[in-house]
């Protein structure tokens, strides 16, 4: 008897070990490729989980077309547009961050590479070509190839739209029309802070960094009264204005990204009446007088400079920040483990970020795999 | 009466003291140095706290639960495309968020499967994959006489498809299969409309009831939790 329900406990135990494998299995391709996996995927990552190879598992998930063509589109697409909606067309920013990720290309580049992902026209019926002042290369590409993902090529960005100070997701068509368009070009260092350092302007705010480079479009004394300026105004303006001369020669107009280096664009030192004796930008340069205070916690890289010109050297600093890092494994959290991290996993999660700037160098597959691990395959 | 210029002086002293604290704020530095001991930028999260449930699963937003009925049904989103981009698309998720889910999406998703179901159900070579022996063609709904061993295989077929096979413990299986016995035992037969009293009556013996049942089953399973959830 006693041989018997030996017996049968052994017999069940795969079956119960299998049926937590499959079910991880189907949770983990669901999340990565949006889709579940058929008989014979299920039970090949089955078999993978069984023999403890985790990211087998996951590597074969990432493999089907729809993670790039469909879960990592509509992810990146919130980050091109103010509404953040995931509505909107692809774009030249959504196929270039997807397009690094499907090459494993080092995605701190996203803020300071000359890159652009475009497909080869020519050999797709009715995709117009790429054009620097046009999504229909993108949005025609999207509607035509549910595989889209897996046509596009990198590419120099310079070469493409003109703009010799190429920094990757900056200086896309979709950014500028988001970000540069109208305005005073303030939007885009307040979205760049959102999208790649997960805060806004009043998570930064500051009131003990020197104002010198506030603009002459910021009343001293809005309201008749100076103190609203100096509790509050300057707090996110005297951070982001010193940032602001990065965009110098930038605006968007006819439809494209304009750049005009050595000549300042009118709207950065429009409204000059409000206080003449603001700072007045005359060339792209800029200081991050953010990497003191408080704001110093984002984690400045020390072998990047603090100040610079243009584009390119504050997408750099940007991306080589701490904050990066962390921004990357927040949002790759929420991708795929369906919420926040909890106060408990504040470890896991500057693991993770060390993981991926360290040891993966911005590897974002490597990224996506380890999250899933922790989440997904560690839990009970 | 003489002012007192002793009360007149501290007076001003103590005016002058005030102001010099109260302004601080305009005297500037240009070294751009600050006393930072104790301060933090704000954090960028939103940690849940220990005491509070966080969500482990998500929803499917629109794309991925049209993408995925499509897999599972082998029937093209192009089949779809239209009343998905016109009329159901609004309806579904925009994002993976389990908190923000409303009726209406369940509603849409519903809505979408009952779209596949019936291009499926409609299709001899698309539901043979799923339902290799069920007799579709017969003139009757004899396969779905209650009880009958068609009409088990019938569901488990389509559990293990659409569900996964073996993703989920035996009972979860058996419990899905219950509901959706009910369903078709529903479809079948007369029924009183609960709400308003009427009398549903029973469809008949015919191929189109049986098509019909099997269409409502294929809704049910396809447009469940274990589909749209994640």
């Amino acid at each position: 008897m006693k041989y018997l329900v030996y017996l049968s406990i052994v017999l069940c135990l795969p079956a119960l070990a299998g049926q937590i494998e499959r079910q991880k299995a189907w949770t983990i391709h669901n999340r990565v490729a949006g889709v579940p996996p058929t008989p014979s995927m299920l039970n090949q990552m089955e078999a993978d989980l069984l023999r403890g190879d985790s990211d087998a598992a996951i590597t074969k998930a990432m493999a089907h077309p729809n993670f790039t063509s469909i879960v990592l589109k509509n992810w990146f697409k919130p980050w091109s547009n103010q509404a953040r909606s995931a509505g909107g067309q692809l774009n030249d920013f959504v196929a270039t961050a997807v397009g690094m990720i499907r090459d494993n290309t080092p995605f701190d580049q996203i803020l300071y590479g000359d890159i652009l992902y475009h497909a080869n026209a020519a050999a797709i019926a009715n995709v117009p070509p790429y054009a620097r002042d046009s999504n229909n290369h993108y949005r025609e590409l999207e509607v035509r190839d549910p595989n889209w993902a897996a046509r596009v090529m990198v590419d120099s960005q310079a070469a493409n739209n003109g703009v010799t100070d190429s920094a990757g997701a900056i200086t896309t068509r979709a950014f500028g029309e988001a970000y540069f368009s109208a305005g005073t070009n303030r939007r885009m260092t307040r979205y760049l802070f959102i999208n790649f350092l997960c805060r806004d302007f009043e998570q930064l705010h500051d009131v003990t960094i020197p104002d010198y480079r506030v603009r002459r479009d910021v009343e001293r004394n809005p309201g008749d009264d100076s103190r609203t300026y100096k509790n509050k105004c300057v707090g996110c303006h005297a951070g982001q204005d010193a940032l602001g001369g990065a965009w110098a020669f930038f605006n968007y107009n006819n439809n494209q990204v304009q750049y005009t280096p050595g000549t300042v664009q009118g709207k950065m030192n429009q409204n000059s009446q409000f206080f003449p004796d603001g700072f007045r930008t005359t060339d792209d340069s800029w200081i991050n007088t953010w990497a003191k205070g408080q704001n110093s916690s984002l984690g400045w890289s020390d072998s990047e400079p603090k100040d610079g010109n243009g584009a390119r050297q504050i997408g750099r600093m940007l991306a080589k920040s701490k904050a990066f890092g962390e921004c990357m494994v927040d949002r790759s959290w929420e991708l795929l483990c369906m919420r926040k991290f909890k106060a408990a996993e504040k470890d896991i999660k500057e693991d993770l970020a060390q993981y991926f700037m360290n040891d993966t160098n911005y590897n974002m597959r490597m990224l996506f795999a380890a999250t899933l691990n922790k989440c997904v395959i560690d839990e009970n | 009466m003489k002012t007192n210029p002793n009360l007149v002086r501290w007076g001003l002293v103590v005016l002058l003291g005030a102001m010099l604290v109260t302004f601080t704020q305009c005297i500037g530095t240009q070294s751009g140095e600050s006393d930072t001991s104790g301060t933090q930028a704000l954090p960028s999260e939103v940690l849940i706290p220990e005491d509070e449930e966080a969500p482990e699963i998500g929803v499917k937003d629109a794309e991925r639960t049209l993408q995925t009925m499509s897999a599972l049904t082998g029937v093209p989103v192009a089949t779809v495309q239209n009343i998905f981009n016109s009329d159901l698309k609004a309806q579904l998720p925009t994002n993976s968020r389990v908190e923000a889910m409303l009726e209406t999406h369940m509603m849409g998703a519903t809505k979408l499967a009952s779209e596949f179901c019936n291009a499926l159900i409609n299709d001899p070579g698309r539901r043979a994959a799923i339902w290799p022996t069920f007799n579709f063609a017969e003139a009757n709904a004899n396969q779905f006489i209650a009880g009958s061993a068609s009409r088990r295989t019938f569901i488990i077929q389509m559990l293990e498809a659409f569900w996964g096979a073996g993703t989920l413990e035996e009972e979860e299986y058996e419990e899905g299969a219950a509901a959706i016995d009910q369903l078709i035992t529903d479809m079948l037969t007369q029924v009183v409309d609960p709400v308003t009293g009427s009398t549903i009556p029973a469809p008949g013996n015919t191929n189109a009831a049986k098509l019909n049942a099997a269409k409502a089953a294929c809704t049910a399973a396809l447009s469940s939790a274990q589909v749209i959830l994640q």
